[in-house]
């Protein structure tokens, strides 16, 4: 009986709709969220788990059959190079861009309130501008030759592009992660007489962490898919894991062997998420 | 902390002054008169805000629904939902959209506004519902229980105790979605019937061809937008928060 209070209790102070929230009004009120799960996460990723098993005919057609074929060709250098490429590209940016964002966090946690508003401003404007129109507007300064660096149709330029498009997605998570830190935290460290690298490696680092592995979940998984970059300011020297994709399945053909690829890509996602997730959730808890 | 004032100022240099030099390029009365000859561009920017415009609606209606489902949730399960909601968040575009492209051939619906916006939607749905988690978890409850106490009618609660207090969310998840909709260029790309064009995918087989000055005048214009939504959503989060730390919760998602 008491227990069963308590778990009322419980339930009650949990509820935020009042005392009115039972079981069945959650699962009502979940039911979008099945709905949208089933039919756009579940049911394409198993349409596209078959695909990838299926056997493509010489004229390029899709039969449903159980082969490996797809897997097979995967294994050849010619497709392990693009991977290799894009994992290479999307590791720099990710390097590139924490490196770049972490600072600016930390520059971010400094201001004073009332400018920090106007610095978040000022990362939100280019975040928040069309995709395009940043592409658009990188490859065409690049034209320019900026500070004599001839990085159009080159692989700086395509790292260059990344990370100019990537830094506003790390620094936000960085920042609200530093944000959370009480600045008295860092005063007390000081006092006690740790140095800069102390205060960095002993205080903001171990606090950051969750924030800064959310970035670069940010910017690394969404980096392996991107063609827009390498198509337009690499001008196509570059073969990518996206401009691939987008080529067997419009041009090639070859649904079982984009399917398997996509697969492989999922995969790898599904594998580092959870840990990801566990991270930031354990990190949100103690904080 | 100069050195520190000193990187802050080269990394917003570094976003800012490619689109400074658009925006520059696109400042010109010639320009805007080429862009209003187009008619292919004005029509695709009239469909593509459309589009953003119903997305960005009903992703956020539902958004709502399942934000409201998850607080007090056990915590497997509720960790669960989150990591479903990540998944398309982090996945690569590319991926998101030709998985959409193969299962609707497999169900053989004919691709069209149908697919093209109940993919938007679909896609937009994780970040509408994480914006609006934020300001569900905050809800004071006592508020809610006043109104139920005094006899007030569900409806009446939550016109008067929930909406108030998750208008904020609201329009953070809304712009969030409007802008991710307005943006998107794979989902379009793969989905999409032969009738439909949306901006994006304009702007691209333009720029494969050759950026004429409209284009200019074109990203003047949706930067001058981007510009005037951050400011007028800042302000209002502001001002409805009375805190400094309203914008990180636009984003957080």
């Amino acid at each position: 009986m008491v227990r069963k209070l308590r778990q009322q209790f419980r339930d009650q102070a949990r509820a935020p709709l009042g005392a009115g929230v039972e079981k069945f009004q959650r699962a009502l009120l979940l039911a979008p969220f099945g709905i949208w799960f089933l039919f756009f996460i579940v049911a394409p990723m198993a349409v596209l788990l078959i695909m990838s098993f299926s056997h493509r005919t010489e004229l390029g057609e899709t039969q449903i059959a159980f082969e490996w074929t797809a897997y097979r060709t995967l294994l050849n250098p010619l497709y392990g190079k693009v991977l290799f490429t894009t994992l290479l590209f999307a590791a720099a940016n990710t390097v590139v861009t924490l490196l770049a964002a972490y600072p600016f966090s930390y520059f971010m946690y400094r201001c004073k309130p009332s400018a920090r508003l106007w610095v978040i401003t000022l990362i939100l404007v280019p975040f928040w501008t069309s995709f395009l129109v940043r592409i658009l507007a990188f490859v065409d300064v690049l034209r320019l030759h900026p500070f004599g660096f001839d990085w159009i149709y080159k692989a700086p330029g395509i790292l260059s592009a990344m990370v100019y498009n990537y830094l506003p997605f790390a620094v936000l998570p960085i920042f609200a992660s530093m944000e959370k830190i009480h600045y008295s935290l860092i005063e007390a460290a000081k006092d006690l007489g740790a140095g800069r690298v102390q205060v960095l490696t002993r205080i903001l680092w171990p606090l950051t962490r969750s924030g800064v592995s959310v970035a670069a979940l940010f910017v690394f998984v969404p980096s392996l898919g991107e063609f827009l970059i390498p198509e337009l300011v690499g001008g196509g020297n570059y073969f990518l894991l996206g401009s691939f994709l987008q080529n067997q399945f419009l041009t090639a053909r070859n649904w079982p062997l984009g399917a398997a690829t996509i697969m492989i890509v999922v995969i790898g996602t599904l594998i580092v998420l959870p840990l990801f997730n566990g991270v930031a959730k354990a990190k949100g808890a103690a904080t | 902390m100069k050195a520190l004032t000193g990187f802050a100022i080269l990394v917003i240099a570094f976003l800012w002054s490619p689109l400074m030099w658009v925006a520059y390029r696109g400042a010109s009365v010639e320009a805007f008169a080429r862009l209003m000859t187009r008619e292919d561009i004005l029509s695709a920017a009239t469909q593509s805000f459309g589009l953003a415009f119903v997305a960005a609606t009903l992703a956020t209606f539902f958004g709502m629904i399942t934000a409201f489902a998850l607080p007090g949730m056990p915590r497997f399960k509720g960790w669960l939902i989150e990591t479903g909601l990540i998944f398309p968040m982090v996945l690569p575009e590319i991926a998101m959209g030709l998985s959409f492209l193969v299962w609707y051939i497999f169900l053989g619906t004919p691709f069209g506004w149908g697919t093209l916006v109940a993919s938007h939607v679909a896609f937009c749905f994780s970040f509408a519902t994480l914006a609006m988690k934020a300001r569900v978890e905050t809800l004071d409850r006592g508020l809610i229980d006043a109104a139920h106490d005094l006899g007030a009618s569900p409806a009446q609660v939550f016109r008067h105790a929930i909406f108030p207090q998750i208008a904020p969310g609201l329009l953070a998840s809304w712009v969030t979605c409007f802008s991710l909709s307005l943006d998107d260029f794979f989902i379009s790309f793969f989905v999409k019937g032969l009738s439909q064009m949306t901006l994006p995918i304009q702007l691209y087989s333009m720029m494969k061809v050759r950026i004429g000055p409209e284009i200019y005048a074109l990203s003047l214009i949706l930067f001058c937008f981007s510009l005037l939504a951050v400011l007028v959503t800042q302000l209002w989060l502001k001002s409805k928060l009375k805190s400094a730390n309203a914008l990180p919760s636009l984003t957080q998602a």
